[in-house]
């Protein structure tokens, strides 16, 4: 009888991470015992869940029915090779996205989220999150996307509190957090600093900063600029929304600029603001 | 010329600089907007008068949002970007192509998000407007410098 594999099980892992579709890997995944844990490494490493609870509890029956039926071969279990995990709001019917509420402390996410040993990356998007920091992030976590997620007091507190519980955390991105308040906002809290025992240690370790359409936008440019300045950062992506952005900016890249190797800039709806405000001041109520 | 702003913002001091995204925005009919050629001129031509940025600029992404938010149906949407790209004139890649020898790649990213259609039929527009990029510019695949990723999405 031909011998099912005679390659060494790198090379077939090798090759495996060059497929993509996901019939294929399910195929391949079905080959033999040493083909199983390379297709489901490609076929499990992102996930995408719909904040609805039929299917956070469809995914934790699946992990558990998995973790039953192979229980002689562990490492092959999906939860152990998820490494991207997005959690997002149905699609609204009426083609305005609203905010679907997501109860950190739901068991079946707290489920989730303790099963994902690998767990890298998690983005939450247009989610209301009532006690954000209760979220059981697995502490690994190197990235985190925040879009269109709203909290319960909208301070910049609670996004602080979620980080400090992220010790591994290299990479923030907030998008969307209340962008449409122009309102200056520097709310209730008083500004942390290094060295005080409110400041998240982890910022200091920040290689990539995305900050777009958030309230939160100016205090987080002003946090990294305190001194000593985040000089792990390597990528900035901001949009700038107001005068006061662009000063605070300005800084920025005079304080941390020559360690930038990316920088992404969204200043359309700034410019354009400017140059309503000049031509027409009644149009302003467009923006 | 010679500058080292870039609207407003000091470029000097960006000595690593490998990578820079630029964000467009335009809302609505093609009419009723800014032209999105003469925005992308405009950006090109500050960015690239910076000596710094000249000189070690590797890839320059640009990142198109095409809303529909000033219209009063999904349905125009193609519409509308049909009638933005139509004013695009990407003459000055050949221009600037020859100053920049750094320069690598130039990405275009094109989003329609915060409209209905991501939501409704997300997969459909992005094949759709890819098919669209491609009429319209059957000959950019086909310039070293031009790679077009798939549109991006926010919400």
């Amino acid at each position: 009888m031909m011998k099912t594999c005679s390659l060494p099980i790198e090379l077939i892992d090798q090759s495996l991470e060059h497929i993509s579709d996901k019939p294929t890997l399910s195929s391949c995944s079905l080959v033999c015992r040493s083909w199983l844990n390379g297709s489901r490494r490609v076929l499990f490493s992102t996930i995408t869940i719909v904040a609805n609870p039929g299917a956070l509890a469809l995914f934790v029956d699946f992990c558990q029915r998995t973790s039953e039926s192979e229980a002689d071969f562990p490492s092959a279990r999906p939860s152990k090779h998820v490494r991207h995990l997005r959690i997002h709001s149905p699609g609204p019917s009426d083609g305005r996205a609203v905010p679907k509420e997501l109860d950190p402390l739901s068991p079946h996410l707290e489920f989730i989220l303790s099963r994902l040993e690998v767990l890298r990356y998690l983005e939450l998007q247009c989610l209301k999150i009532q006690d954000i920091p209760r979220l059981a992030i697995p502490p690994k976590l190197e990235e985190l996307t925040l879009i269109g997620v709203w909290t319960a007091s909208d301070t910049e507190e609670e996004i602080l509190d979620l980080l400090r519980q992220l010790p591994a955390l290299r990479s923030l991105g907030i998008l969307g957090h209340r962008y449409t308040d122009f309102i200056p906002c520097r709310p209730s809290g008083r500004m942390p600093s290094p060295g005080d025992g409110v400041f998240p240690t982890n910022i200091s370790r920040l290689s990539t900063l995305s900050l777009r359409y958030s309230k939160l936008t100016r205090y987080f440019m002003d946090i990294i600029a305190l001194d000593p300045p985040v000089k792990s950062l390597r990528r900035l992506e901001i949009t700038i929304l107001k005068e006061s952005d662009l000063t605070a900016l300005s800084h920025l890249l005079d304080v941390l600029g020559a360690n930038l190797s990316h920088l992404g800039l969204d200043m359309s709806k700034y410019l354009m603001r400017n140059m309503l405000c000049t031509c027409s001041p009644n149009l302003m109520f467009l923006f | 010329m010679n500058s080292i702003h870039f609207d407003g913002l000091r470029m000097d001091t960006l000595i690593s600089l490998k990578s820079m995204t630029l964000y467009l925005d335009f809302y609505g009919e093609p009419w009723a907007s800014l032209s999105l050629n003469s925005a992308i001129l405009r950006n090109v031509s500050q960015l690239f008068s910076c000596p710094l940025v000249r000189k070690q600029l590797q890839v320059l992404t640009f990142r198109i949002g095409l809303h529909a938010s000033g219209t009063s149906s999904p349905s125009r949407i193609p519409a509308i970007v049909s009638g933005h790209l139509l004013q695009l004139d990407l003459k000055w890649i050949t221009e600037f192509q020859q100053s920049l020898p750094q320069l690598q790649e130039i990405r275009w990213e094109w989003n329609a998000a915060w409209t209905a259609t991501t939501w409704a039929d997300g997969e459909g527009f992005r094949e759709s407007l890819k098919a669209l990029v491609q009429r319209s510019y059957p000959g950019l695949n086909e310039v070293g410098l031009l790679r077009f990723s798939d549109t991006w999405c926010e919400f």
